[in-house]
């Protein structure tokens, strides 16, 4: 076989020049043909694998190979088919499942994932019902896509023909989801189905329900009060492998001791999440509850209010006491709600501090940009990969904290602008050099928003401490003028996401200075530049990677004209979204687009 | 420039630069417990991959040259994300590189990018081979992967049965 000609041969690198000159053959003997939009300072300078002078192209040596690794190797084939299959929609996971076996078994723990049934009534069940018997009761061992089940509001659970159904089949299900459910049944029947017959359940949705689950008639209320007490909480009353639990917060309030119950089965919960609900409600009912609870979950990962989650002073405190190992915060505070307190930067950090070794995510949200919240300092969180703070003042020398941080967002909505415009005062900059190379993708500096005067003086220098500091920055978002947006150009080639709060004109996106530029739009003409001079210009095109451009004006009025669209915009070959709050020139650019492609598939 | 030696199944060596190896979530950790259980900080990480044969191997180093530069995908994405990421990452450069390989080395680079943890590469192999998947029918899928029907009885005649369930709901 072709491969074993070079068996144990080192393939070594004896000088830098001869590294270069292999690499290039070996991309000539592939046929592959460099990016041309990929720089080649960088492919030269950053530096590189090793040298291999295997010859021979892939296809010639894999026509041998092929036959022999494909049949021979099952494990191949299931782990790729899982691969594969992950990319597939479910209408093709299905038919896969009639491919052979192996496929079968995989696409099942795909579909387990994806595939959602939805009973509507108990004709569907009782076919159901039917389908389960025939297979798997008498193959119980063999994979079956059917481990989600949504109970529509015509669904009446109280019927003989489910209750049958769960008491059998109940260990199927995985995740449960229920829609008004409980027109006619009682909390008893539903917490034994619960409790007993679906004990493999990973997640409980009740978040929809409408009406509530009716208890059963007050008579019997005691009876279910006493499972309340520590002596009943035998382990048969546990839900172990619920991870995921959605509760309609009405639930909270009209039946709070279901919700304790089912607080204290809960024992290995990962998700507690309810609908969106006010803050008042998480204060006084939510994170009380959760407090108060007997469990000290500490594979809690995302405990959430719709997406926020708001706590008092002394809640935080007592939160940080519980030693959670919440992997994502979206903290809310100082809303404008008269009865809540505003919060106290110190009880805050007393909590960051506590979720330090967990959190991956962290959204800081002060709703008052006139009560300022200074962190000064920011805790070591060697797992936070995405951080996002608004009306807050972020401690940038704190970055260094923040080692793995990969998207931040640091946004002010005060527009304070007036003032320093008036002023002229340049507020002082952040201190970017000490942070070092971070590896940050994502990065939202909207708090600039007040440093008009600052761009002009200060644009070439602003732009390359970004730069320099986040090398592998693909996502920024910014405020800036014409002269932010050129040093943007030659500093960071690799953006993919670009988005611009300022006045930025045909200036800024072209490189033509704005007079001509301006000619050209009332001229209609735009042939007035010779293009060996166009060529010197750095333009918008210079972003080889961008795919998505947003300028806002500071105003609500777009700057920019045709001459953008068709000097700039067109020139960036990958670009697939563009919003420069003018429809008509985003159309234009499109319909250009085409016509261009059009063009170089006839030629 | 601090190299590493990663050595095939089939005992070819290459030298790789550790900058680029890291970015393979494997050789990552494996340099990283040759770095702690070394006593000489100078000494050259080796490194054997068992699974993967050189040829496989050449192809997920020259990929990884190819990208040394765009952002490390974290693999424990979840499945929605991942899918996103899959139609970005898409190059003219990517199409070229797997337009002459056959399917069997396309799905030994599926094993070796899952193995070797990089998303990237993952990412458009398993793109390459699903659209040999999507739309088709099952004989279709079954002659381009040469498999053969295993069921027995009418085991096939019964999933059948199951997916017009799941179809009309």
């Amino acid at each position: 076989m072709a491969h074993q000609s070079f068996k144990n041969r080192n393939y070594c690198l004896s000088s830098e020049s001869e590294l270069e000159e292999t690499i290039d053959e070996d991309e000539m003997s592939l046929g592959v043909r460099k990016r041309s939009s990929f720089p080649a300072s960088r492919t030269h300078d950053s530096s590189y694998l090793e040298t291999f002078s295997i010859h021979g192209s892939a296809s010639e040596s894999s026509g041998v190979t092929t036959d022999a690794h494909f049949d021979s190797h099952p494990l191949l084939n299931s782990l790729v088919a899982y691969n594969v299959m992950t990319y597939l929609p479910r209408k093709d996971l299905l038919r896969c499942r009639l491919v052979c076996t192996a496929w079968d078994t995989e696409a099942c723990r795909l579909l387990r994932k994806v595939l959602l049934l939805e009973f509507q009534d108990i004709c569907h069940i009782s076919k159901f019902k039917r389908l389960m018997d025939d297979n798997l009761v008498r193959k119980p061992n063999r994979e079956v896509p059917f481990a989600k089940i949504y109970l529509r509001s015509t669904f009446r659970l109280g019927h003989d023909i489910a209750q049958d159904f769960f008491k059998t089949h109940g260990h199927f299900i995985k995740q449960l989801q229920i829609a008004k459910v409980g027109c006619d049944c009682g909390a008893n029947f539903f917490q034994k189905l619960l409790f007993y017959q679906t004990t493999n359940i990973t997640s409980l949705d009740l978040q929809i329900i409408s009406s509530p689950i009716r208890l059963s008639p007050v008579s019997e209320y005691p009876k279910y009060l006493r499972i309340k007490t520590p002596k009943r909480l035998s382990s048969k009353w546990r839900l172990p492998n619920l991870k995921q639990l959605h509760l309609r917060h009405q639930l909270f309030l009209e039946r709070p001791r279901f919700i304790d119950d089912l607080l204290e089965a809960v024992i290995n919960l990962e998700v507690l999440k309810t609908d969106e609900a006010s803050p008042l409600f998480c204060q006084n009912v939510f994170v009380p509850r959760v407090l108060s609870s007997r469990n000290r979950w500490n594979k809690l990962k995302r405990l959430l209010v719709g997406d926020m989650l708001y706590f008092t002073n002394a809640q935080m405190i007592k939160f940080a006491e519980m030693k959670f190992h919440l992997e994502f915060l979206p903290l809310n505070f100082n809303i404008l709600v008269p009865s809540l307190e505003c919060v106290d930067v110190k009880n805050l950090k007393v909590l960051l501090v506590s979720l330090q070794d967990h959190l991956k995510k962290l959204e800081l949200f002060n709703h008052r940009p006139d009560l300022p919240v200074d962190l000064r300092t920011f805790p070591h969180m060697k797992k936070l990969e995405s951080l996002k703070v608004t009306n807050i003042k972020f401690p940038f020398v704190s970055l260094q904290e923040l080692p793995n941080l990969k998207l931040l967002s640091v946004v002010h909505e005060d527009t304070s602008m007036k003032n320093s415009i008036f002023s002229l005062k340049i507020p002082p900059h952040p201190v970017l050099n000490s942070v070092g190379l971070c590896p940050m993708v994502a990065l939202n500096l909207s708090h600039l928003r007040d440093w008009m005067a600052y761009w002009d003086l200060n644009a070439k220098t602003y732009v390359n401490e970004l730069a320099n500091a986040f090398p592998s920055l693909r996502t920024l978002s910014i405020n800036g003028n014409d002269s932010v947006l050129k040093n943007i150009y030659e500093k960071m080639p690799m953006l993919e996401t670009l988005t611009i709060h300022g006045p930025i004109t045909d200036e800024g996106i072209t490189g033509i200075s704005l007079e001509l530029c301006q000619r050209m739009h009332s001229d209609q003409d735009y042939g007035l530049m010779d293009s060996d001079d166009l060529d010197q210009l750095r333009f918008i095109g210079d972003l080889k990677k961008i795919r998505k451009i947003t300028i806002v004006s500071m105003g609500n009025r777009s700057l920019l004209t045709e001459v953008s669209v068709f000097l700039g915009f067109v020139c960036c070959a990958d670009l697939i979204t563009l919003d420069i709050g003018n429809r008509e020139l985003v159309e234009l650019w499109k319909a250009e687009v085409e016509r261009l492609r059009g063009s170089s598939k006839t030629s | 420039m601090a190299l590493v030696r990663v050595i095939s199944s089939d005992g070819a060596a290459f030298l790789v630069s550790q900058r680029l190896a890291k970015r393979s979530g494997k050789l990552k950790t494996e340099i990283e417990t040759f770095r702690k259980s070394s006593d000489n900080s100078e000494a050259q990480p080796e490194i054997r991959i068992v699974t993967i044969r050189a040829e496989i191997l050449r192809l997920v180093l020259q990929w990884l040259q190819q990208h040394q530069n765009d952002p490390v995908l974290p693999a424990n994405q979840n499945e929605q994300d991942g899918r996103g990421d899959a139609e970005m990452g898409q190059s003219q450069w990517d199409r070229d590189f797997l337009a002459p390989m056959d399917l069997g080395i396309v799905m030994e680079l599926i094993l070796a990018a899952n193995h070797l943890e990089v998303k990237g590469l993952l990412d458009i192999t398993c793109k390459l081979v699903e659209s040999k998947i999507t739309g088709r029918t099952v004989d279709e899928i079954r002659t381009a992967f040469k498999l053969k029907s295993d069921f027995k009885g009418n085991e096939e005649e019964q999933t059948r049965l199951e997916n017009r369930w799941c179809v009309e709901n």
